[in-house]
């Protein structure tokens, strides 16, 4: 009976590691996938986006997949173009850190399959991503073609700091404005440079909510979260 | 019951997978420096006498032309490498605020790992024998010269290592097991305990060793310590 017991102990103990994951398994992320069995041979999850040797450095962490080269035609809503409402005159500004990462695939015009330095699977083609809903500047050619359209999307890669939320007169300030996962708009979801990125509303490892949401979005509240309403 | 034959069935497959450990073996391996058609292109005299032995490029019983390499070092043979490696900056590793891990150059038994694997030091550098000019890793991969076996002196494309993992930083960091509490499912302990290397100051260190094994014993490919299948050594430590 004892035996039973610390059996049964030790299988929830272990069991327990992986079901406190995020959902990523099983997910459109989750790269050992069916679609995905042309490109990825390796039955690794993680080695299209990450890999331990090899990465770019310019592009933590450990980025392995081949990195886009659109100049991205970028949001330029009024509150961008127009400097009394927090904007600097100009559109949003070229995507950088977390969202340029995202854009390797999501951009449509950069190869899904180009990981590890090459065209993966035995084609050794380009494979573009093959879903027109999740293509967010797909005009684009190349880093010379200026038509990459990222302007009917909300911008990313901005600062979001006090001074905007104060000129903006509509946004939380985010450094004292706690947000539904604990801590602040700042800390939880802008990135080390205080900027917002693809990642301040997605978490690209965990499909438990909607879209790989970072908060649920039901009563627009990840909307509200920052859009003071 | 029925409960109860699902757990032990859950435990036995789990067990089934801890069994892969210890199956592997060096002999036939990339480390197997036996092999007749290996392609490390030792030369005279280096291959005299030491023709046929596995482990003498590493380990040797007597006469090893290394003293300091340290207590992480059985008997260790190898000539090491004198470089300085430029090492990864991921914004966790130069962020505050992000768990901000320190990583030191590389220290420990990666130390060791590198004595080939930096692409500085010749293969045949062993024992009494200086095989200066010789064939490096660097002669084994076509380009650039920088593959999966030569990682070269820019350590800034590698995870990081020697830097320590404990559980403050798994705290600071959140996605990381606290490594003091987490089983490995390798050797039945912690990730502390299994994977981790204790370092000159006392800590618990990631290293090479952290995910390969340079003897093959889980017989997993790359020399890992456990198959990555799944990712499931990634997600040993990252919680994402």
């Amino acid at each position: 009976m004892k035996l039973k017991r610390l059996v049964l102990l030790s299988a929830m103990v272990i069991g327990l590691a992986p079901l406190c994951r995020g959902q990523l398994s099983g997910s459109v992320h989750d790269f050992t996938i069916s679609r995905w069995a042309a490109y990825n041979s390796t039955g690794e999850v993680c080695i299209v986006c990450h890999a331990p040797h090899g990465t770019d450095p310019n592009y933590a962490p450990l980025w392995n997949h081949t990195t886009t080269t659109q100049n991205f035609v970028t949001y330029s809503g009024y509150k961008f173009s127009n400097v009394g409402r927090g904007g600097n005159g100009s559109a949003a500004p070229q995507p950088d850190g977390a969202s340029k990462m995202c854009l390797s695939c999501h951009d449509g015009v950069t190869a899904i399959n180009e990981f590890g330095g090459k065209y993966q699977g035995p084609s050794g083609a380009a494979q573009l991503f093959p879903y027109a809903g999740m293509v967010f500047a797909p005009n684009g050619v190349n880093a010379t073609n200026n038509n990459g359209g990222l302007n009917s999307t909300h911008p990313v890669s901005f600062v979001y700091d006090q001074t905007l939320a104060t000129n903006d007169g509509s946004l939380h300030n985010p450094l004292t404005t706690v947000t539904s996962l604990g801590g602040t708009i700042d800390g939880d979801l802008l990135d080390q440079n205080h900027k917002m990125q693809c990642s301040s509303c997605h978490e690209p490892h965990d499909n438990t909510i909607y879209r790989f949401g970072r908060i649920s979005n039901a009563g627009s509240a990840l909307c509200l979260t920052c859009h003071a309403k | 019951m029925r409960l109860k034959a699902f757990f032990l069935a859950g435990t036995v497959l789990l067990g089934i997978s801890q069994l892969g450990y210890g199956q592997g073996t060096i002999v036939g391996s990339k480390h197997d420096f036996s092999q007749v058609a290996n392609t490390w292109n030792f030369t005279t005299p280096v291959t005299t006498g030491y023709q046929g032995q596995i482990c003498q490029p590493c380990h040797a019983p007597h006469g090893n032309n290394i003293t300091t390499a340290g207590a992480n070092a059985p008997l260790w043979s190898h000539a090491l490498s004198t470089a300085t490696y430029t090492l990864y900056a991921g914004f966790k590793f130069t962020a505050t605020g992000h768990g901000a891990a320190t990583q030191s150059q590389p220290d420990g038994s990666s130390k060791l790992c590198l004595s080939c694997h930096d692409g500085t030091v010749a293969l045949a550098s062993f024992r009494t024998n200086a095989a200066t000019g010789a064939t490096t890793m660097a002669n084994f991969n076509s380009g650039s010269g920088v593959g999966y076996g030569n990682l070269g002196t820019d350590l800034s494309t590698t995870h990081p290592i020697s830097f320590t993992y404990d559980a403050t930083l798994a705290s600071n960091d959140r996605h990381l097991w606290n490594p003091i509490t987490t089983l490995s499912g390798i050797h039945g302990g912690s990730i502390s305990a299994d994977m981790l290397e204790a370092g000159a100051d006392g800590t618990q260190k990631m290293q090479c060793i952290s995910c390969h094994d340079p003897h093959n014993a889980a017989g997993a490919s790359h020399l890992l310590i456990k198959s990555n299948v799944g990712s499931a050594l990634c997600y040993t430590c990252h919680k994402i």
